[in-house]
């Protein structure tokens, strides 16, 4: 466990040096090029994988609604908000968590495209909340020596819901959307999570999070990703003609 | 610049498999689970002494009085033994045969009923619950009738916290 700590904080000095890098690299080219200003654009559209994954999958049912805002010539404001309920078997017990979540943040774009274009490499951070509930469905009881195959616990003693539970954290995204037809754009991100703050249960630890997905006993750290089909309405402010 | 984006665009990749591949589903040997009933066998007649016999366990199938359908458990020459308790009940049932294989004509048969209550605690990802066990208010039935060859039993300890020493006395 320790190791990967040391080999995320390497790779996150990697990462932020190499936005640094290009941060320098933007404003040095901008100063060859006079630009149109940019349209305010508004998009938004879907997660493909969510609900793509509901229909093969009995233990998942869930949906994710995603927007952006292009504010600036390549700076966009962005949203993610879902919902979603997951059955999974966690070694000795089967939970479900469920509960609904939304993202806030920025994307700075890196792509530079040619006069028409509109497609996105970014990066990007959200912070995000999410309220959620857990409920156990049944579990075996640990026992270091098994004699006989443990029967399942599904009622009493620790089986149940435990409600209002709620977790905030902040992502470090990094993704790209690319047009495939007017105005309708495929894109793809992966996400690195980490946990600011959540509401603990005792009789139970979290395991999940909707929204942030799978959650490590000793690490504070998460991925995620997601595939979105999004449609934009380009649109100019009547003052800024 | 190009390549720079592929390689950032790389590096979270990385990232993202690494984080996928760290586990935390192995529990750590040593972690104590879900105590047994530690059970030792005392002389009646002379309570301080321990009186070792040959003893055979069979689970109790709940519906069932045939004898084929009770789950062999335990043969234990000795004075001591360790049994789990039910996971699912509040209560658990053994069948106790004294002197398994001297005296086949004549088996001395009881039946031990343990009451209990239990209290389930979370312990990680891995280990998930483990159950600690209280004995009810009255913990013990099935024995210490004119034809039992147990004649009575001692709580050592109220509560089933750990396997670190006998719980419970029983006199034949």
């Amino acid at each position: 466990m320790k190791k990967a700590n040391i080999l995320y904080y390497i790779i996150s000095i990697v990462y932020f040096s190499n936005i640094n890098l290009l941060f320098g690299q933007t404003s040095n080219d901008s100063l060859s090029i006079a630009k149109e200003k940019a349209p305010i654009t508004l998009r938004f559209g879907i997660d493909l994988f969510l609900p793509v994954t509901s229909q093969f999958d009995d233990n998942l049912n869930g949906f994710e609604v995603v927007g952006d805002l292009r504010i600036k010539e390549n700076i966009y404001l962005s949203t993610e908000f879902g919902s979603l309920e997951r059955t999974q078997q966690s070694e000795l017990i089967n939970f479900t968590s469920s509960g609904s979540y939304v993202k806030l943040g920025a994307d700075l774009n890196m792509y530079k495209n040619w006069t028409g274009m509109n497609n996105q490499v970014y990066l990007g951070i959200r912070l995000a909340n999410s309220f959620y509930k857990h409920n156990i469905n049944n579990y075996v009881l640990y026992r270091t020596t098994r004699v006989l195959e443990e029967e399942a616990i599904s009622n009493g003693y620790s089986t149940g819901e435990i409600p209002k539970l709620n977790a905030q954290w902040i992502e470090f995204i990094a993704g790209m959307k690319v047009q495939i037809l007017k105005n309708t754009y495929l894109g793809f991100s992966i996400r690195l999570n980490r946990l600011l703050s959540n509401i603990d249960s005792e009789n139970f630890g979290i395991l999940y999070i909707p929204g942030f997905n799978r959650v490590t006993d000793d690490n504070i750290f998460g991925s995620s990703f997601n595939y979105t089909l999004t449609y934009s309405i380009p649109f100019r402010w009547k003052k800024s003609k | 610049m190009k390549n720079k984006f592929l390689f950032s665009i790389l590096i979270t990749f990385c990232f993202t498999n690494l984080s996928n591949c760290e586990r935390d589903d192995i529990c750590l040997e040593g972690t104590p689970g879900t105590p047994n009933l530690i059970i030792r066998f005392y002389d009646a007649e002379n309570i301080n002494n321990l009186k070792p016999l040959r003893l055979f366990i069979k689970e109790m199938d709940d519906d069932n009085t045939d004898l084929n359908s009770y789950l062999i458990r335990f043969l234990i020459p000795g004075d001591s033994v360790s049994v789990p308790l039910s996971s699912t009940k509040d209560y658990t049932e053994y069948k106790l045969f004294n002197n398994w294989g001297t005296n086949i004509s004549d088996p001395q048969i009881d039946t031990l009923r343990i009451n209990h209550s239990r209290n389930d605690t979370y312990l990680n990802r891995a280990c998930g619950f483990i159950g600690q066990y209280i004995f009810s208010e009255n913990p013990i039935e099935g024995i210490s009738s004119d034809k039992s060859w147990i004649k009575s039993y001692k709580i050592v300890k109220d509560s089933i916290l750990n396997e670190e020493s006998k719980h419970l006395i029983l006199y034949h």
